[in-house]
């Protein structure tokens, strides 16, 4: 087996000691005792030296390189301990002679492998050495890549560094030759990639130049980036010319613009994978230009109300053109009549139209650019929208936005249940409505609304579709005073529209006949059952409107003849007769008519009011703050105040 | 109509509501506030603006605005700046239309 001297470790036979006298007289049994117990202790010796060596975790064998040989420095130490504490162990010096040279025949063999492994780390770290100047000629040449001197030096150098590790290694020379084309070939590779990301007509220069020292399949490797990068560059080229593309303000970004723009930049030789690719850049700019487009739009809205709240008493003239350009017609009527009134006016399309997204579609309406509605939205709609989308981007929770979803969809399933088109104008005057109690809640009552008062709002403003609920009064569902429906009221087959007027046309009719039984239009009345044209309708509703007229004249008297003695105004009376004359004048006033609760808040307490048939009569009864009984009425735009006194 | 006649017509309204209810206490809708307008020929496009002159005019006098509790009489809009109710009745006019007894979006007391 052969070694390696290695500094500590010992050769040399040791000094023998003087046998001691023998105690046991040297009897068989004795002898075959010390032998027993001496190779046990060389068993245990073994051991050790071998998990010193294998261990395949702790062993020096499991380590490399410089850590290999930091622990073949130490392992010669450990072995004379471990031999001294076996010797010790030895009882008398039959044992410790049986056991000697049994312990010498273990260091010799463990001295040999410890050579082996000094060599195998002394390679692995020459390796590691020759592999990590390589590696750093390798960078050198990527950023010196055009100085073609430097990088003929560093090829030079690193032909010469494998080659000596070649030497080392005692390789044959065509593998040594073999290694030393592969690093310079690997290191003008390196640096030709390094030029393409820099400068491609360069880096095809140091290509065809180093071409022939570079590897064939790095060739092919190279080939293949040459031509993404070409086609990378030329996409590039275009897209720049895309995005330089002036934006016109009068028209957003068109496809065919972009197509024929990009039609000139393309090279005859071009792929058709190319032009594919081509083509989605083309897109990709034309959306993007969309973008900028539609941002410029908004900004300019913005620009544009800030402009008029510096300036509120200039003309909209004087508006920087380059805002001016910039509003679409939608935003330059909005900004004038912000101009006009003072404020900006909710366009109630626009707000139903981001409401319904904000409800319905909240991660749409989170990518709303709401700035391109500034003008048609009034500050509190905006700041509620906005505030809105900005919780919903956050992922926070907002508890207004979520109690007034509630109330929305509340609504709209019940319109919709009701037959009611959920988009038509009816369902957006209920909506809008809704929104405005809503809003209203927690300023008059001090706090929000809860899921009670939410149901609430939304089964009084849903119920006026059906013919007897709802919290307030609509006159295509009267229901004369006594509680009798129309004749023959929706139980025919005809069309809606044809319903509604059959409807409109015997409620007024019947009405009429009750307050006016002599009325010259009664006779007119036609037997068929077919529905009367709109034109009769009107008259007929015209008719009773002025007989209404008639009779509250002659009830009240005329504006320049009222009954009673004038109060603080004209329009205010003050009558004789007390609560039971009161009643008399308000049941007579309300013949016919229509019981209706007023708006919450609005005329309820212990009044009554009623709507007469007609458009627009309504009478009311309450007790005022004085405790007097007093009627209201509600006349073409006249309102009569009639006290009660006793 | 020029502004000198809109203000006078402002003012005397103003002044009718505040004297009539020193003399007599009543509460009077919003509703009426147009009526009275219209009694003064004003056009039609001019009634929100000046019903909402008049608003401010008598609540700068101690007319106090509110709406009917349930059962109970008018429930003052206390924790409201001039500002805030003259706002909150221009929004319920614009989203309502003009207020009509019934529908009077606020009354006074």
């Amino acid at each position: 087996m052969g070694v390696i001297k290695l500094d500590g470790l010992s050769f040399e036979q040791p000094a023998a000691e003087p046998w001691p006298p023998f105690l046991d007289n040297g009897d068989e049994h004795t002898i075959r005792v010390d032998e027993m117990f001496a190779r046990q202790l060389d068993n245990e010796f073994s051991a050790g030296v071998r998990g010193l060596l294998h261990d395949p975790e702790t062993g020096i064998s499991a380590q490399r390189g410089e850590a290999a040989l930091e622990a073949i420095a130490g392992a010669l130490p450990a072995l004379n301990e471990l031999k001294e504490r076996t010797l010790a162990e030895a009882m008398g010096p039959r044992q410790r002679s049986i056991l000697e040279p049994l312990i010498e025949t273990r260091l010799d063999w463990a001295a040999g492998t410890l050579g082996q492994l000094a060599q195998r780390a002394t390679v692995e770290v020459d390796d590691q050495s020759v592999a990590e100047r390589i590696t750093g000629l390798n960078r050198d040449a990527a950023t010196s890549w055009q100085d073609p001197a430097y990088l003929r030096r560093l090829g030079r150098t690193a032909v010469e560094e494998l080659r000596y590790q070649g030497e080392r290694r005692g390789w044959d020379e065509v593998e040594t030759e073999a290694r030393a084309r592969g690093g310079l070939s690997d290191l003008y590779a390196g640096a030709v990639e390094a030029a393409m990301g820099s400068d491609l007509d360069r880096a095809a220069r140091l290509y065809d130049h180093a071409r022939e020292v570079i590897a064939p399949e790095r060739q092919t490797a190279l080939d293949r980036g040459f031509v993404d990068a070409r086609e990378g560059a030329l996409l590039r080229e275009i897209d720049g010319a895309l995005a330089a593309l002036p934006l016109d303000p009068k028209k957003p970004p068109e496809a065919q613009v972009f197509a024929a723009r990009t039609e000139g930049l393309i090279p005859d030789d071009a792929s058709p994978e190319m032009r594919t690719r081509i083509g989605q850049v083309a897109a990709h700019a034309q959306r993007r230009a969309e973008r900028q487009w539609q941002n410029q739009q908004a900004e300019a809205g913005v620009a544009a109300l800030d402009w008029l709240r510096r300036n509120p008493d200039a003309s909209l003239l004087r508006l920087p053109w380059e805002v001016r350009d910039w509003l679409a017609p939608d935003q330059w009527d909005g900004l004038v009549d912000a101009a006009t009134n003072g404020w900006v006016r909710t366009d109630p399309a626009v707000y139903e139209r981001l409401d319904r997204q904000a409800v319905y579609a909240p991660k749409q309406f989170a990518g709303i650019d709401l700035d391109r509605h500034r003008l048609a939205l009034g500050d509190d709609d905006y700041a509620r929208l906005a505030t809105a989308q900005q919780a919903r981007a956050e992922g926070r929770i907002d508890p207004a936005q979520i109690r007034w979803a509630h109330t929305r969809v509340g609504l709209d399933r019940a319109i919709d249940a009701i037959g009611i088109d959920t988009d038509g104008p009816e369902a957006i005057a209920a909506r809008a409505e809704a929104r405005d109690r809503f809003d209203g809640f927690e300023a008059i009552e001090g706090r929000a609304p809860n899921g009670e008062d939410i149901d609430g709002i939304v089964d009084g403003i849903a119920g006026r579709f059906t013919p007897d609920g709802g919290d307030s009064f609509d006159p295509a569902y009267v229901i004369p005073a006594g509680g009798i429906r129309p004749r023959g009221s929706g139980s025919s087959g005809l069309p809606q529209s044809a319903q509604a007027r059959v409807f409109t046309y015997r409620s007024h009719s019947d009405f009429l006949r009750r307050i006016e039984p002599n009325n010259p239009l009664l006779a007119t009345i036609s037997g068929r059952n077919a529905a009367p044209d709109q034109i009769v309708v009107d008259r007929m509703v015209a008719e009773v409107q002025a007989a209404v007229s008639r009779r509250i004249d002659r009830l009240v008297g005329s504006p320049d003849n009222y009954i009673g003695t004038a109060g603080t105004k004209p329009t205010i009376r003050e009558i004789p007769g007390g609560r039971s004359a009161a009643n008399e004048l308000f049941d007579k006033l309300s013949f016919g008519g229509t019981r209706f609760t007023p708006r919450t808040g609005d005329y309820s307490r212990d009044g009554v009011i009623v709507r007469l048939p007609g458009n627009g009569v309504i009478v009311g009864f309450r007790i005022n703050a004085q405790n007097q009984p007093t009627v209201d009425i509600y006349h073409n735009g006249i309102q009569l105040k009639l006290h009660y006194v006793k | 109509m020029d502004k000198a006649r809109e203000q006078e017509i402002v003012n005397e309204i103003a002044s009718m509501h505040i004297e009539g209810h020193r003399k007599v206490p009543d509460e009077f809708g919003l509703f009426e506030i147009p009526c009275d307008l219209r009694g003064y020929r004003v056009a039609q496009g001019e009634i929100l603006r000046l019903s909402l002159e008049i608003v401010r005019l008598l609540l700068r006098n101690g007319i106090r605005a509110g709406r009917f509790g349930e059962g109970r009489g008018l429930d003052f809009w206390t924790g409201m700046t001039e500002d805030q109710i003259v706002e909150h009745i221009r929004r319920e006019w614009q989203a309502e239309g003009e207020p009509i007894l019934g529908k009077s979006i606020c009354w006074f007391g």
